[in-house]
């Protein structure tokens, strides 16, 4: 894996920018949402099949997350949890680069390391579900 | 006439001249597929013998020094032309959005193949803020109506439980669609695009950046979504015809098969619409008690 820091080139897409943009928009649009007590469509996938779907358990892990029962928040979704902390670690990172007009973390990957990744990505999902559909089929 | 085909789309038949215009702008590649009465297969355009050679510069008008001056405009190989949209400075805003929304819907493999992989967000974005949010109102109004019109039963399970909407929810959604239209609209494709990308990544088709997805779903999405304006079926109509736009503009816009926008589409159709949407999940996990 090649990282580099640098300053964005001309044109090139901010990535931070974007990423903090969206998810601060997705914040506004759930607290509006919140505020208005709008009834949630549930799991399609679960209502056809009556087996839980891929991301089901997202919606207790996010609650225990919120009320800081990271335990508790883990073993609803694992997956969805750990995406959760990544994206809220990135948040981080891109809202110091972005008020320290510091350079970006910018990395590539070698061929055998992204089909690596890709074949891992694809296990870990299907791991997820199968511990979904241990724990709440 | 020559049949023009990229990444498994036939982008249509086209003449000698008009394949020559293309190929000049930017519009068709030296390794666009072609075919033409009498050949066995499907032929790279870099393999026929008049597009091999490029016809020879044109001479300079005497007495003109324009394309001696430096920053004057010059067509750079394998540039893309861009959608009207992007030329609305020229035609005129409603015509632009108008056209482009004709031709992605109604063509989108020469969409795609026309629009451009790099430049500024800006106007991707404001299309897919036009479209989309027009789409949302509708959407919010036909909900109002239907929910008065048959309101969902108390307890309801199975796919009845899947519209749990009230009519007092339905007219609250729509005010929340009316003011915060823009930001819901923004925020859904920017979501949307990141997880379909991830999906063609884990395809491994994922050939360009994650801009350029972003730029498909922003034009299939913001033309889609004007299918909402018909009562009732436009919500699925809508839907369906925006995956099917995405398909066809992953595989064009990233150079990838045909099978592996396919793939990724159908895992990103899986992941949002068939299991908890991702911000409703977020929306209601946070209200529930």
């Amino acid at each position: 894996m090649n990282t580099t820091l640098r300053h964005l080139a001309p044109e090139e897409s901010d990535l931070e920018t974007l990423t903090l943009g969206t998810s601060a928009g997705a914040l506004a649009y759930v607290g509006v949402w919140t505020a208005s007590r709008l009834p949630m469509p549930p799991c399609a996938f679960h209502a056809i099949t009556g087996c839980p779907c891929p991301t089901c358990g997202a919606m207790r892990c996010i609650i225990a997350l919120l009320h800081g029962r990271i335990g508790q928040a883990l073993g609803w979704n694992p997956l969805v949890f750990t995406g959760l902390i990544l994206l809220a670690i990135f948040n981080l990172y891109a809202a110091a680069v972005l008020m320290g007009r510091l350079p970006r973390l910018r990395f590539s990957l070698t061929g055998w390391e992204g089909r690596f990744l890709r074949v891992a990505s694809i296990i870990l999902v299907a791991a997820n579900w199968a511990y979904e559909i241990h724990r709440l089929g | 006439m020559i049949h023009i085909g990229r990444a498994g789309v036939n982008l249509g038949s086209f003449s000698e001249f008009e394949v020559r215009q293309g190929l000049a702008t930017g519009r068709f590649l030296l390794t666009d597929l072609g075919w033409k009465e009498g050949m066995e297969n499907w032929t790279p355009l870099s393999h026929f013998e008049e597009f091999a050679t490029p016809p020879p510069p044109m001479p300079p008008l005497p007495g003109s020094e324009l394309a001696e001056l430096p920053g004057a405009p010059a067509a750079e190989a394998g540039e893309r032309v861009g959608l009207p949209w992007d030329h609305r400075g020229q035609i005129g805003f409603f015509a632009a959005f108008a056209e482009t929304v004709w031709l992605v819907l109604f063509n989108p493999g020469e969409a795609f193949a026309r629009m451009r992989t790099s430049g500024g967000l800006a106007d991707p974005l404001l299309y897919n803020l036009v479209g989309g949010w027009f789409g949302a109102i509708c959407a919010g109004i036909y909900l109002v109506i239907m929910t008065r019109l048959q309101p969902p039963p108390a307890g309801a399970t199975g796919m009845r439980a899947l519209f749990p909407f009230t009519p007092e929810a339905a007219m609250q959604e729509l005010k929340i669609f009316i003011f915060m239209g823009p930001v819901i609209v923004t925020v859904t494709t920017m979501i949307f695009a990141g997880i379909a990308h991830l999906f063609l990544m884990l395809a491994g088709g994922a050939n360009k950046s994650f801009m350029v997805t972003l730029r498909v779903f922003c034009f299939s999405y913001g033309s889609a979504q004007l299918l909402q304006i018909i009562p009732f079926c436009g919500n699925l109509m809508g839907g369906i015809w925006m995956l099917v736009c995405c398909m066809i503009g992953l595989a064009v816009a990233h150079g990838t098969s045909m099978g592996r926008s396919v793939a990724a589409v159908a895992l990103f159709f899986f992941a949002c619409f068939l299991c908890c949407a991702g911000l409703l999940v977020l929306a209601t996990g946070a209200a529930y008690k």
